[in-house]
């Protein structure tokens, strides 16, 4: 089972109690998940052991080294819910994580609405991406 | 150049590289009348000023002409960058290159109006997250002391995402002083109280500081 792996900003989430069932905010998600021609770029890990690379990947892209967040979603979950992916060459100077990158397609309004809302259950919690980057995973449970 | 104080009090001067003392002495007086001085600020390039020789005044009006004309003339293009421009963590925006931009030309003057701007805008979040997330990309001691009063500001708004940035803005410097002011900050918002204590952490462990026994009994 993939995961696979999104930068956004935490705070836009907690604006509202989504823990608790609220609905996500707007802000959270036009700021978040912001398509491009129907697709949500998205970084691929095997396993939440290798959430260093996804992040790794993220943050190479980027001019300053500061605390981002990320949000995990469950491949399995995404294939129950008829969302597709495809191989989208990734913009990362390292040469190993460059086909891990993919694109969530065919996006519309509904699909995009299953993959933000947590159904069941969510779980958030801080790891150490290195001395300087933490990122903060949000993990779609798999019976979402 | 025309209509400038300097020019007006002698027109038969055709060069500006050797002021007479009269120039200096009208400069002094109008200088200490400095809201007839200021007024007329945007008529004077920054070398006439700096030919009267006037060390202090010098200084003060050419800050207070940056001022004025970044007040003037950049605080409507920022305060527009900050509301329609897409933000990301760790990207660069159009508004971080405007402020960069006028750091570079005169940080004195630029740090007093991202001051004012922020104090004037103190009610709406979303230019003062904006403000706290281009600070806290400038080096600490070049932002030094406007940017972490703002910092400190933010961490007492009652918006979440305010008091964030105030957080990510110290985090970003990663002095010791922003440890000591970090230690110090409580908040009902348990993600973020989990954020401030975990930036703690790190702040102790970059400055090899141990926990007292306060730490302890908290």
């Amino acid at each position: 089972m993939s995961l696979f792996v999104r930068k956004i900003i935490k705070s836009k989430w907690y604006q509202t109690d989504i823990e608790n069932g609220d609905d996500v905010s707007a802000d959270a998600i036009t700021n978040c998940m912001k398509t491009k021609q129907n697709t949500l770029s998205v970084w691929e890990i095997e396993s939440p052991d290798e959430l260093d690379n996804a992040v790794l990947a993220i943050v190479s892209q980027h001019q300053h080294l500061e605390t981002i967040d990320v949000v995990k979603l469950d491949s399995v979950s995404l294939v129950e819910n008829e969302i597709v992916w495809v191989e989208s060459r990734g913009l990362t100077p390292i040469d190993d994580l460059v086909d891990t990158h993919f694109d969530l397609s065919e996006l519309t309004y509904p699909k995009l609405g299953i993959i933000v809302t947590p159904k069941t259950k969510s779980i958030w919690y801080p790891h150490k991406e290195n001395d300087d980057v933490m990122s903060i995973a949000f993990e779609l449970d798999e019976s979402a | 150049m025309s209509n400038s104080p300097f020019q007006l009090t002698d027109k038969t001067r055709t060069d500006h590289t050797e002021p007479s003392k009269f120039h200096i002495d009208f400069f002094i007086e109008e200088d200490a009348r400095s809201s007839t001085v200021l007024t007329n600020l945007d008529d004077l390039s920054d070398v006439d000023i700096l030919q009267t020789g006037i060390t202090t005044s010098k200084e003060n009006i050419l800050n207070s002409r940056r001022l004025k004309s970044l007040r003037e003339k950049f605080t409507s293009e920022l305060i527009y960058l900050l509301r329609e421009e897409d933000f990301e963590y760790g990207k660069d925006t159009k508004a971080d290159l405007l402020v960069r931009s006028k750091m570079e030309q005169n940080d004195l003057a630029t740090k007093a109006w991202l001051n004012s701007v922020y104090v004037e805008y103190f009610s709406n979040t979303l230019i003062l997250i904006g403000i706290l997330r281009i600070i806290a990309r400038l080096d600490y001691y070049v932002i030094f002391p406007e940017g972490q009063t703002m910092a400190i500001a933010a961490l007492s708004h009652r918006d979440v995402e305010v008091k964030e940035c105030g957080v990510r803005a110290f985090e970003s410097w990663g002095s010791l002083n922003s440890l000591k002011i970090l230690n110090g900050i409580r908040t009902d918002t348990l993600w973020l109280q989990e954020y401030i204590d975990k930036v703690i952490v790190d702040l102790r462990r970059e400055h090899n500081v141990t926990l007292c026994q306060e730490d302890y009994q908290e």
